[in-house]
């Protein structure tokens, strides 16, 4: 074993480029040494920067994914609304995540999922691991396609205590609709973001109830046909400018304490499980480190860039950042 | 990044005279522009498109919901849950019957994207479409 297997920058231009950082525990290839664009994230943005730069004749694409498979959170979205504005069609998130997937492998696009970017360093160097170890690759431009995290209940800062039965809207729609667990049965649904108010009818088609859904502004977050057709069809109350004051519960959560902020009432409402639809924050955590800010050769795309309210205009962002890229540094 | 934005100007149509007797009001949601919508049954004012003017009149009558959830595929690699969504709007009032025929169906292998599922009696089957790949 050369002790190259271990440097972890690259130093002269004779050794190879693609190399281990750490010890390999398995064997793999990537077709290139360098590449034009490395994107990071296999969702819907990920991919439409895929196809926009194959498209503008970049040749030396490649896709790194964390999950076993691309699609991102379309593959938890099971629900319709999706693709209207770009197939022209309303299809389920899944069936938008396949159809554009096809696109997608047209292009011929190198894709390496299970694999984890855990930094971006300044000289266009991206570091990944994955089951066959740590590597770095270099690349013209870097895209930082890794959507949004959620807003949590810390950073709200209600107080109260830490039982178990908190979940933000998008864990429990994972929960449900890929591993098939119900988070709770009876329900109450903080913020009315979209992913909350879909998550109050998949909660309620499978047998939990849903209680209320609370809202602190005096208007919906979401879309107001998500509010159609998932609370009203389903008669689940949703109340605006009330305040969340206390979570309370030993083990379990067992109810919360409410501020109506118009008349300042104050209420209980007893539960078991409560979900934060909240808003969403860019992930962009991996620029930290660099120093280097977006359009110096590191672009982001897609809810990394700022919050769409359509997987549509996802796509058509992305494709339109992936055009944008030329050979060379930018 | 510039957000986009449709910048079709909205046609303004006229407004229709409708049975004031019988109007009743609705947001449509066949698409994200959520259109404010106005019927007496027979006429709709609001909607920019034909099919909002469908839904609006559907909507009078008995309101149609595309129900989309999953099924359990116990396969010999795992259980998997595998989404599904009825193949045509069902009534909003069948709701609970349709997801309790749904709840019981157990699929020993993962069918195709598009595959056609169907649940319930021979008398009152549903049909179902699958809408995803798992892995």
């Amino acid at each position: 074993m050369g002790s190259q297997f271990y440097s972890p920058v690259l130093q002269h231009s004779n050794t190879p480029v693609i190399q281990f950082t750490r010890t390999p525990v398995g064997f793999f290839m990537l077709n290139y040494s360098h590449y034009d664009v490395v994107i990071i994230g296999g969702g819907p943005a990920g991919m439409a920067v895929a196809v926009g730069a194959s498209s503008a004749g970049l040749k030396r694409i490649l896709l790194l994914e964390r999950h076993p498979r691309l699609g991102g959170i379309l593959n938890q979205c099971i629900h319709v609304g999706f693709g209207l504005r770009y197939f022209k069609e309303e299809l389920t998130g899944t069936e938008y995540a396949a159809r554009y997937h096809k696109l997608f492998q047209q292009t011929g696009v190198e894709v390496k999922t299970r694999s984890f970017v855990h930094k971006i360093s300044g000289h266009q160097e991206v570091t990944f691991v994955c089951p066959q170890g740590e590597f770095l690759v270099p690349a013209d431009h870097i895209v930082l396609a890794t959507g949004c995290r959620e807003r949590t209940r810390e950073m709200l800062t209600i107080p109260g205590t830490r039982p178990a039965g908190i979940f933000t809207a998008g864990l429990a729609q994972e929960m449900v609709n890929i591993h098939g667990l119900l988070p709770g049965k009876n329900v109450v649904v903080i913020g009315s973001g979209d992913i909350g108010l879909i998550m109050a009818r998949r909660m309620t088609l499978e047998g939990a109830k849903v209680l209320a859904v609370l809202e602190i502004l005096d208007h919906l977050s979401g879309l107001v046909r998500n509010k159609i057709q998932c609370l009203d069809d389903f008669g689940i109350p949703l109340y605006l400018s009330h305040e969340t004051l206390e979570i309370m519960g030993k083990n379990r959560v067992e109810g919360i304490r409410y501020r109506d902020n118009t008349t300042g009432k104050e209420n209980e409402m007893a539960c078991d499980t409560l979900l934060f639809s909240v808003g969403l924050i860019p992930e962009r955590d991996l620029l930290i480190d660099t120093g280097v800010e977006p359009g110096e050769g590191i672009h982001v795309a897609g809810n990394a860039d700022y919050v769409h309210d359509l997987v549509d205009w996802v796509t058509k962002d992305g494709e339109k950042l992936g055009r944008s890229l030329r050979n060379g540094y930018a | 990044m510039e957000k986009p934005t449709e910048k079709k100007t909205k046609r303004k149509k006229e407004e229709k005279p409708l049975n004031r007797d019988k109007v009743k009001r609705y947001t449509c949601v066949v698409c994200p522009a959520c259109c404010d919508l106005e019927t007496d049954g027979v006429e709709v004012n609001g909607a920019q498109c034909k099919k909002g003017e469908a839904f609006a009149r559907q909507e009078m009558i008995a309101p149609l919901r595309v129900i989309t959830t999953t099924v359990r595929c116990e396969t010999s690699k795992g259980v998997r849950m595998l989404p599904i969504k009825t193949a045509c709007p069902v009534p909003l009032a069948l709701i609970p019957e349709v997801m309790k025929q749904v709840r019981v169906l157990r699929l020993s292998e993962i069918p195709d994207i598009g595959t056609q599922l169907k649940t319930g009696s021979a008398s009152e089957s549903l049909e179902w479409v699958v809408t995803g790949e798992v892995v």
